[in-house]
C-alpha cells in the first residue's frame, strides 16, 4: 500500500476529536488560532515548539500556517495548477479521435449534456488541428501546441477525467473545492491547512486572474469556506503592487512608515506590558513587522528585471501574444522557488470567448487562448527542470470540464460543455512522464476505460504532497469533512513514479 | 502494492487475512474472544452499513438478513450470502469486494480496507453470531438520558463560601466551582475597562469621552445598572446582536454560483431580525414567526417578511441536477434550523444514521418533511405587504401605464395596415402569403375601449380609440389594444356569388352580431350556425364583436354556399410587421409616401415601447416563503433523490421525547400545509429541551467570548460538554421564566459578578486552568470586524448611524473588483455619507466580499456561523497601514482633531487618544506622541500637518484599540 496508515476508524473515534489533532479542534470551536485561553494545550501539542520567531527577533509569532508534517514522505512540495477556465475542448487538443474526423458534419447519435440540457443525438465537428505523436514515448499532442509537444515525455495525461456538472459555476466550485455546492474551501485551502506555509513573508495560496476579469463565482473560487479566511487563496497581480493594499500611500515614504511602526511598537509594548499572558497581543505586534517585510519581499518575488532575456523569452514575455499568461508563468516559477505552496493560474476570466468556452467558433476560439499559453507553459515547464525544480512541483493543467465532440448549434463548429469525460494532465512532482491514463469512447463523449473522478485528482494532488486525502479531514458541522468527500477517493495510482 | 482491480485486492486482502489467521487467529481464538470480535468490530460495521437494508422484519432487500448466523447462511434471493467450506467463495466477499459491477454492496461506495479485511476475517473464524436476535436499531434508547436532551429542571443552588461575592445566582454557580478547585475569582475590572466592555458588549461601539467621564463621576450605587438600561434601550444593541443572529442564520443577499443574483428585499428580514432584538421580541415568538410567521394565529406584515428565512441560503439557479439541487436547498433549511434553533447536526444523518448522535435517517427526513412544500428560494413569488393604499397608488398608476401603453398601440395599427395596403399595391407579389383570400373587400375596422358592463346597441354613438382599413379583408381581433372590455365594428362588403341560402359558421368567445345589408341577421354568443338568404353581387356586411371579461377573446366566422365548403372570413394570422418592413426594406426606400408612412409608424412604435418598458416602482414588496403542495417525503438512501425508500410523515427526532405530529387538514385553498407551524410550535415552547438551553449558551457566549457549551451549535456528543450544567440549566430556566426576553438574561448575566470582573492575569490560575474553563477571569477579545470597522468611522465622526433599507455599497479598490467575471458591474455604488453606514448594512455579496471585514474574519455566509474566527495575520496589518479606507479616515480624524482638540498638538494628540482609547491619555502617551510627530518633523521634513495625519493612522493601528479588556 501507497498509504501506510489504514487506521481510519480509529481516528474517526470521539476520543481524538474526530481526525483532528486537539489543537485543530479546540481551536476551531473555540474560535480563535493563537488565544491565549488555549496556551496550555497548544503546548502540550508541541504546537509552541515549533512556532517561528517573528521578524523583530524578540516577539513571538504564532503563525496560523507554520509548516506542519507531512502524512510520509512527499514527492512534491508545491503545487501549480493551470486553471484553463472555460473548458477547453479534449479533442482538439490531446485526445486524439480519428473517428471523429471521418465523421465531420454526419448527425450521430450520441448522449450529451451541456448548458443546452441533454440531448441523444448531435452533428459531429471533427478534430481542427491536426494530431500528431510526439517524444519517444509517443504521446498524441494537436497542432494547437507546438511547444508543449516538445515536453510530452515529461507529462501524465489523464484522458477519462469525469466532474459531476456541465455548468460551469457548480463545475469551477467542484473543480476548485470537490463539490458543486458551495460553501466548502478550496484545494488550495486544504494544502496550506494540512501543510502550512515554507515562506511567512509571502501568501502560501496564491492565485493569478487572467486580466479579462475573474472567473465565474469570483472568490468563491479560491474561497476558504468553512475555515478560517487564513486559509483562502490571495490574489497576486502580475502588474503592480501584487497585493491588495501592499503598496504605502503615495505619500508616506518607507522610513516615515519605519517610524510609525516603531513607535506603534512602544505603545503596543506598553500595553502588552500588563497583559503579558495574551499572545494575541504579541501575535498582532510581530504580524505590522511582517506586513513591513512583505512590502520589500513581495514586490522583488514579482520584479522580473533580474531575470535573464533568453528565460524571458522561453516563456514568451516579450510576444504580445504570449506576454500576459508567460508572466504569470515566470512568477509562477519564482513563486515556487520562494516557497509559495499551491499557486493557481488562470487562463482565461470573465465569460464567453474571453476564455476557453467556446461555444460559438471552436478554432477562433482555442487558437486565441492556446496561442496564448502554449509557449508559457512550455516555458514553465522546461525552466522548472532546467533549474531542478520540476521533480518538487507538481504541474496540473485542465479545466473545469472538456467539450462535446458534437456541434452546440445548427451551424458552425461551437462545441457545449462535457463532463462525461475530458482530459487533464500533470507533470513533476512525482508524476510518471510520457504516460496516458483512461480512455473516451471512440467520439471522445464520455470516459469508458477506467474513468477519474476530480476527487481522484484531488486525492492525487493531495498524496503527490505527502498528505493522506482520506486521512486530512476538517471538523465542521459536526462532520469530519474532506476534501475527496465523506466516502474518500483514492489517489490515481498509474500516474505516479 | 497497487491495485487496478479492487476485486483482486480485496481476495488479496482475504488471503492475508485467511493466512494470517490460519497461523495467529483461528485456532488460537477462544470463544470468548470471537464473542468480541464480533461485538467489537463486525457489529459496528453490519450496523453502520448493513442493516439498514438486511436488517430483521419484513422489507429486506434480496431477501436477505444478516441478523443471524442461520440467516447468512440459509441467505436471500441470490443463494447462501457465506460459504464455510470455501469462505474465499463466499458471495458476499464477492459483493463487497465490488468485483463486479452490477454486484456491489453497499450500494454508495465500497467499504473502507479496514472494514473489509474484518468481515473477512469474521467469515474465516467460522461468522461467530454470539446472539440470536441481535438488536438492529443501531442506536440505543438511553441516549435520552443524555443531559441535552432531558427536559429542563431548575437546579439547586450550590452552597459556597465567600458568599459577599455573590450577586446573583450566576456567581453562586460560578463561584461554587471555583471554590471547588481552590481558585480565586479576579478582582472586580475597573469602571473604565467595564464601560468600555459593555458599550462594545451592548452596541459594537465604543463609550463617546463624555460618556466615560459622566460614569466616572457618578458614584450613584445604581449607575452600573442605569448604564446597562440605557445602552439596553439603544437602537445600537438590535444593530449588534441582530448581527449575530444574521451569522447564526448565514444571512447574505445573493444566492451563491454561476450568476450570484440578488435576492430581492432581503433585507427588511435583516431589518426584521434588528428591530426584533431592539424590542425585545420574546424569543419563542421570534423563531416562531420565522419558520411559519405565514402560517401563525396572527399573520401580519413583520411575520411575512420574517419568513424570509427560508430564503437565505445559497441557491443554484442552474444546477447540474435539478432534484438533487431541491433536496440541498431543503437540507440547507433543515441543518441550518437544526444547528441554530436546537444545537443538533441533523444533516449528518441526510445519508446515514448520524455516526455519534442518536439521530437516524429516519428522524432526518421527517424533520424535512415539515419543510417539503417550500418553493426553493427565488422561485416564489415576492410578498405583497403594501398597505391597501400602497396597493391602490400602485394599482392607479399600473392602469394608467396600461392605458398610455393602448393608446399608442391603437395609434400604430392603423398605420400598419395602412402600410401594408401600399404596399400590396406597389409589390407585384403577395407581401404575405399565410393570409387567405377574402371574398371580403373594403373592410374597414373601429375599435372601442371603454369599461363596457353591457354589449352597446349602438356602437356608431360612441368615440372608436381607433379606426381604418384591414389589409386582410377578414375579421380580426388584432386591432383590439387589449383583451377586455372592448367592442370592434367591421364593415365592408361581402361578394355573394349567386342567388341562394348561405350558412355562417360563427364561434366565438365574447358576444357579437352580424348584419347583413342592413339587416341584423343574429346576436349571439358561443358557437352557432346562421343560415340567411342573399341575392348575388355586393352586399354590405357589418360584424360587432364585444368582450367584457374573457382572458382569451375569440372570434371565427366562416361561410359556406352550396357550390363551396367552408370559407374563412375572420384570421388570428398575425403577420410579423417588423420583419416585413425588414423584407421591403428596399421598397418602402423608393416610396415617398410609403417611407412617411413608415417614420410615423416606427415613432409611434418607439412611444409604445418605450410606455412599455416603464417600471411602476412598488417597493412595498417581501422575499418571504410560499409553498406549493408537493408528493408525500420518503427517505432517500444515501441522501440520493433517485434511490426512494419509505415514505415518512413529519415528526420531530424521536430522541427528544416530542408529542405526536398532528397536521390538521387545510382548505383546499389554503396557500400553505401548516406544517410550519407544528414544528414552530413544538420547538418554540419549554417542552422541547434545547431550544432555551441553546440560546441562552449563545447569549452567554457572546458576552463572554465562549459558551458554557463551548461549540454552540453542537449539543449532541461530538461537541465539547457544558463546562457549568448547573449554570446553563439554570439560565434556560429563567429565560423560559422571563417570557423569552433576551434583555433580562443580558442584564442578569451583566450584572453578576462574574460578568465585571477582570482580564488580568493570577500566575496560580493560569497553571491550573489555562483555558479558563471555571471563569476565573474574563477573556479578553479582539474587535470584531464590524466593530473595527464602525468605530474607525466613528472616531473620524464619519459613522452614519441611519437605520434600515436596502444596503449600501462602500467604494471598493479595483484590484478587488477585477477578481469578479463582471468587473464592472457587481458592485453598486453608494454617496459617501451612504457609504459610512454601519457594517450590518454593508452589501452581503457571496461571490465578492469587503476586504476589511473579509479580512477580520466576517462570518461566513454559505452555512451557519456559531463562532467567528479571531486570526492575526499579516494582510490585517497592511489592510490597516496601507489601506485607501483607513487612509481615508485617518486624514478625516487629523482634521477632527484639528477643529475639536485645541491648537497645540498636546492638546489635539490627547484629544484623539481619549476617542480611540475611551480613556484619559497618560502624559507618557502624549509625550510619546509628540515625540513620534516631532521626529517625523525633523527627520522626514514633513510639516506639523503631516505628522498629525501620520499619528491618526498610528493610532488607529493600536492594540489597545483593536482589544478589549
Amino acid at each position: 500500500m501507497n498509504i501506510p496508515s489504514k487506521t481510519k476508524r480509529g481516528t474517526n473515534s470521539t476520543e481524538n476529536f474526530c481526525g483532528q489533532t486537539r489543537r485543530e479542534f479546540i481551536g476551531n470551536i473555540a474560535g480563535g488560532f493563537a488565544s491565549l485561553a488555549l496556551t496550555g494545550l497548544l503546548s502540550a501539542d508541541g504546537f509552541l515548539d515549533s512556532q517561528a520567531v517573528a521578524a523583530d527577533g524578540v516577539t513571538p509569532y504564532l503563525n496560523p500556517l507554520t509548516p506542519k508534517p507531512t502524512h510520509f514522505t512527499p514527492k512534491a512540495k508545491r503545487v501549480i495548477f493551470l486553471f484553463m477556465y472555460g473548458g477547453p475542448s479534449h479533442v482538439d487538443t490531446f485526445d486524439y479521435k480519428p473517428t471523429l474526423s471521418k465523421l465531420n458534419d454526419k448527425t450521430v447519435q450520441v448522449k450529451t449534456k451541456g448548458r443546452g440540457g441533454e440531448r441523444s443525438e448531435g452533428r459531429i465537428v471533427g478534430p481542427k488541428w491536426d494530431f500528431k505523436q510526439y517524444g519517444e514515448s509517443g504521446q498524441w499532442v494537436s497542432g494547437l501546441f507546438p511547444h508543449l509537444a516538445t515536453c510530452v515525455d515529461d507529462i501524465a495525461f489523464i484522458k477519462s477525467m469525469t466532474a459531476d456538472s456541465p455548468l460551469h459555476g457548480s463545475a469551477m466550485l467542484m473543480m476548485n473545492a470537490g463539490r458543486i455546492l458551495s460553501g466548502h474551501p478550496s484545494i488550495g485551502s486544504w494544502v496550506n491547512y494540512g501543510l502550512g506555509s515554507e515562506n511567512e513573508n509571502l501568501p502560501g495560496y496564491v492565485v493569478m486572474l487572467d486580466r479579462t476579469g475573474g472567473p465565474i463565482s469570483g472568490a468563491k473560487n479560491w474561497s476558504s469556506g468553512y475555515m478560517p479566511a487564513v486559509y483562502q487563496g490571495t490574489v497576486f497581480r502580475s502588474e503592480g503592487a501584487p497585493i491588495l493594499n501592499l503598496e504605502r500611500p503615495g505619500d508616506v515614504s518607507e522610513s516615515e512608515q519605519r517610524r510609525l511602526l516603531d513607535y506603534l511598537r512602544q505603545f503596543n509594548s506598553t500595553h502588552l506590558s500588563k497583559r503579558t499572558d495574551n499572545t494575541d497581543l504579541a501575535a498582532r505586534i510581530s504580524s505590522y513587522e511582517l506586513a513591513y517585510k512583505m512590502q520589500s519581499t513581495a514586490p522583488e518575488a514579482v520584479d522580473l528585471k533580474s531575470e535573464p532575456e533568453h528565460i524571458k523569452a522561453l516563456y514568451g514575455v516579450n510576444e504580445k501574444e504570449t506576454e500576459e499568461f508567460g508572466t504569470k508563468c515566470l512568477l509562477a516559477r519564482r513563486l515556487v522557488e520562494r516557497g509559495v505552496r499551491f499557486i493557481q493560474l488562470y487562463s482565461g476570466g470573465a465569460h464567453n470567448d474571453d476564455n476557453w468556452d467556446a461555444h460559438g467558433d471552436i478554432e477562433r476560439n482555442h487558437n486565441k487562448h492556446a496561442k496564448a499559453t502554449d509557449k508559457p507553459i512550455a516555458g514553465l515547464l522546461k525552466d522548472l527542470k532546467q533549474r531542478g525544480l520540476l521533480d518538487e512541483t507538481l504541474v496540473v493543467w485542465g479545466g473545469e470540464f472538456g467539450r462535446q465532440p458534437t456541434a452546440e448549434y445548427a451551424k458552425g463548429t461551437g462545441r457545449d460543455h462535457n463532463s462525461y469525460g475530458f482530459t487533464m494532465w500533470m507533470a513533476g512532482g512525482g508524476i510518471k512522464g510520457g504516460i496516458s491514463v483512461g480512455e473516451t469512447d471512440e467520439l471522445g463523449s464520455a470516459a469508458v476505460t477506467d474513468p477519474f473522478h476530480v476527487r481522484h485528482l484531488h486525492a492525487t494532488i493531495l498524496h503527490q504532497l505527502g498528505i493522506d486525502p482520506n486521512q486530512l479531514t476538517y471538523f465542521h458541522s459536526g462532520l469530519d469533512q474532506k476534501l475527496v468527500g465523506v466516502e474518500g477517493a483514492e489517489p490515481i495510482w498509474q500516474v505516479m513514479s | 502494492m497497487r491495485y487496478p482491480h479492487r476485486f483482486c485486492f480485496l481476495a488479496t486482502v482475504f488471503l492475508c487475512v485467511l493466512t494470517s489467521l490460519n497461523l495467529c487467529y483461528a485456532n488460537d481464538l477462544t470463544e470468548a474472544e470471537k464473542v468480541e470480535f464480533f461485538n467489537s468490530q463486525v457489529k459496528p460495521v453490519l450496523q453502520q452499513n448493513c442493516f439498514q437494508c438486511h436488517g430483521s422484519g419484513d422489507e429486506v432487500e434480496g431477501g436477505l438478513q444478516l441478523t443471524s448466523q442461520e440467516k447468512i447462511l440459509e441467505g436471500g434471493n441470490y443463494g447462501p450470502a457465506v460459504s464455510l467450506e470455501n469462505p474465499a467463495d463466499s458471495f458476499l466477499l464477492e459483493m463487497i469486494g465490488y468485483g463486479q459491477e452490477t454486484a456491489q454492496m453497499p450500494p454508495n461506495g465500497r467499504l473502507d480496507d479496514t472494514d473489509l479485511e474484518i468481515l473477512a476475517k469474521w467469515i474465516t473464524l467460522g461468522l461467530p453470531y454470539p446472539v440470536q436476535d441481535i438488536d438492529v436499531q443501531p442506536k440505543s434508547k438511553t441516549a435520552s438520558d443524555y443531559w441535552a436532551y432531558r427536559p429542563l429542571e431548575r437546579p439547586q443552588m450550590p452552597s459556597v463560601q465567600a458568599s459577599d461575592w455573590v450577586s446573583n445566582p450566576i456567581d453562586t454557580f460560578i463561584l461554587a466551582k471555583l471554590e471547588a478547585y481552590g481558585l480565586p475569582p479576579a478582582a472586580p475590572a475597573s469602571k473604565l475597562t467595564l464601560i468600555r466592555r459593555v458599550y462594545y458588549d451592548l452596541t459594537g461601539l465604543p463609550p463617546s469621552p463624555e460618556a466615560v467621564e459622566a460614569f466616572l463621576n457618578n458614584t450613584a450605587p445604581d449607575a452600573y445598572e442605569k448604564l446597562i438600561d440605557k445602552l439596553l434601550k439603544s437602537p445600537r444593541y438590535g444593530e449588534k446582536w441582530g448581527r449575530h443572529w444574521l451569522d447564526l442564520v448565514r444571512y447574505a443577499e445573493t444566492n451563491g454560483y454561476e450568476s450570484d443574483g440578488d435576492k430581492p428585499y432581503v433585507w427588511r428580514y435583516r431589518d426584521y431580525v434588528i428591530n426584533a432584538f431592539n424590542k425585545d421580541k420574546p424569543y419563542d415568538q421570534f423563531i416562531k414567526e420565522q419558520l411559519a410567521g405565514d402560517e401563525l394565529h396572527t399573520v401580519t406584515t413583520e411575520t411575512i417578511i420574517a419568513t424570509g428565512y427560508h430564503k437565505l441560503g445559497v441557491w443554484d439557479d442552474g444546477p447540474a441536477d435539478r432534484k438533487l439541487a431541491r433536496y440541498d436547498y431543503l437540507d440547507d433549511i433543515v441543518s441550518t434550523t437544526g444547528q441554530v434553533m436546537l444545537g443538533m447536526t441533523v444533516g449528518c444523518a441526510r445519508c446515514h444514521d448520524h455516526k455519534i448522535d442518536p439521530i437516524s435517517t429516519r428522524d432526518y427526513y421527517s424533520l424535512l418533511a415539515f419543510f417539503h412544500d417550500i418553493i426553493p428560494n427565488n422561485r416564489g413569488p415576492l410578498a405583497d405587504i403594501g398597505t391597501p393604499e400602497q396597493q391602490a397608488v400602485r394599482d392607479k398608476r399600473l392602469a394608467e401605464k396600461r392605458l398610455a401603453e393602448e393608446n399608442f398601440q391603437d395609434e400604430l395599427y392603423p398605420i400598419q395596415e395602412t402600410i401594408k395596403i401600399e404596399l400590396a399595391k406597389i409589390h407585384t407579389e403577395a407581401i404575405a402569403d399565410d393570409i387567405p383570400v377574402s371574398p371580403i373587400r373594403e373592410l374597414t375596422y373601429r375599435s372601442y375601449r371603454d369599461t363596457f358592463e353591457l354589449f352597446p346597441n349602438d356602437f356608431d354613438v360612441l368615440e372608436p380609440t381607433s379606426e381604418g382599413r384591414l389589409f386582410s379583408n377578414l375579421f380580426s381581433l388584432a386591432p383590439a389594444s387589449r383583451k377586455r372590455n372592448i367592442g370592434l365594428v367591421f364593415e365592408g362588403i361581402l361578394q355573394v356569388p349567386e342567388d341562394t341560402t348561405y350558412t355562417f359558421h360563427v364561434n366565438l368567445r365574447g358576444a357579437c352580431r352580424l348584419i347583413l345589408d342592413g339587416y341584423q341577421a343574429a346576436e349571439l354568443i358561443g358557437a352557432r350556425d346562421i343560415e340567411i338568404a342573399l341575392s348575388a353581387g355586393d352586399v354590405s356586411i357589418r360584424l360587432e364583436y364585444f368582450n367584457k371579461d374573457a382572458d382569451k377573446p375569440n372570434l371565427e366566422v366562416l361561410w359556406s354556399g352550396r357550390d363551396f365548403e367552408k370559407q374563412p372570413l375572420s384570421t388570428i394570422a398575425t403577420v410579423n410587421f417588423d420583419q416585413l418592413l425588414k423584407t421591403h426594406a428596399e421598397l418602402v426606400e423608393t416610396n415617398e409616401s410609403l417611407k412617411a408612412l413608415v417614420d410615423k409608424y416606427k415613432e409611434a412604435k418607439k412611444h409604445r415601447d418605450d410606455r412599455r418598458r416603464q417600471r411602476v416602482p412598488y417597493d412595498y414588496q417581501a422575499l418571504a416563503v410560499s409553498e406549493s403542495k408537493q408528493t408525500p417525503i420518503h427517505i432517500l438512501r444515501r441522501g440520493n433523490p433517485h434511490l426512494v425508500g419509505r415514505e415518512v410523515k413529519p415528526a420531530f427526532p424521536e430522541v427528544l421525547n416530542p408529542p405526536a405530529v398532528d397536521i390538521l387538514p387545510v382548505p383546499e385553498d389554503a396557500k400553505s400545509s401548516g406544517k410550519r407551524r407544528v414544528f414552530s410550535e413544538w420547538i418554540a415552547s419549554a417542552e422541547s429541551p434545547l431550544t432555551a438551553r441553546v440560546m441562552v449558551n449563545r447569549i452567554w457566549q457572546y458576552h463572554f467570548g465562549r459558551g458554557i457549551v463551548r461549540s454552540s451549535n453542537d449539543f449532541g456528543q461530538l461537541g465539547t460538554p457544558p463546562t457549568h450544567p448547573e449554570l446553563l440549566d439554570w439560565l434556560a430556566s429563567e429565560f423560559i421564566a422571563s417570557g423569552w426576553r433576551l434583555k433580562a438574561i443580558h442584564k442578569l448575566i451583566m450584572t453578576s459578578n462574574t460578568y465585571r470582573m477582570s482580564a488580568q492575569n493570577n500566575p496560580i490560575c493560569i497553571q491550573q486552568d489555562a483555558n479558563n474553563d471555571l471563569f476565573w477571569r474574563f477573556d479578553m477579545r479582539r474587535l470584531t470586524a464590524e466593530e473595527i470597522r464602525d468605530t474607525v468611522l466613528w472616531i473620524t465622526g464619519k459613522l452614519n448611524l441611519k437605520m434600515g433599507g436596502p444596503s449600501v455599497f462602500p467604494e471598493l479598490p479595483e484590484e478587488v473588483l477585477a477578481t469578479s467575471s463582471r468587473p464592472r458591474n457587481v458592485w453598486g455604488k453608494s454617496p459617501s455619507d451612504e457609504a459610512n453606514r454601519r457594517s450590518v448594512y454593508v452589501k452581503v455579496k457571496r461571490s465578492l466580499l469587503v476586504p476589511i471585514l473579509n479580512q477580520f474574519d466576517q462570518a461566513n455566509t454559505d452555512s451557519t456561523c456559531p463562532v467567528r474566527f479571531s486570526t492575526t495575520v499579516p494582510t490585517q496589518s497592511l489592510t490597516m497601514l496601507n489601506g485607501k479606507f483607513i487612509n481615508d479616515q485617518a486624514l478625516a480624524f487629523a482634521n477632527r482633531m484639528r477643529w475639536e482638540g485645541g491648537v497645540t498638538a498636546e492638546d489635539r494628540v490627547r484629544f484623539g487618544l481619549r476617542l480611540v482609547l475611551c480613556r484619559e491619555p497618560e502624559p507618557t502617551e502624549i509625550q510619546q506622541a509628540l515625540a513620534f510627530m516631532q521626529e517625523l518633523q525633523h527627520s522626514e521634513g514633513v510639516t506639523s500637518e503631516i505628522a498629525l495625519d501620520r499619528f491618526a493612522l498610528l493610532a488607529l493601528n493600536l492594540n489597545e484599540f483593536i482589544f478589549l479588556d
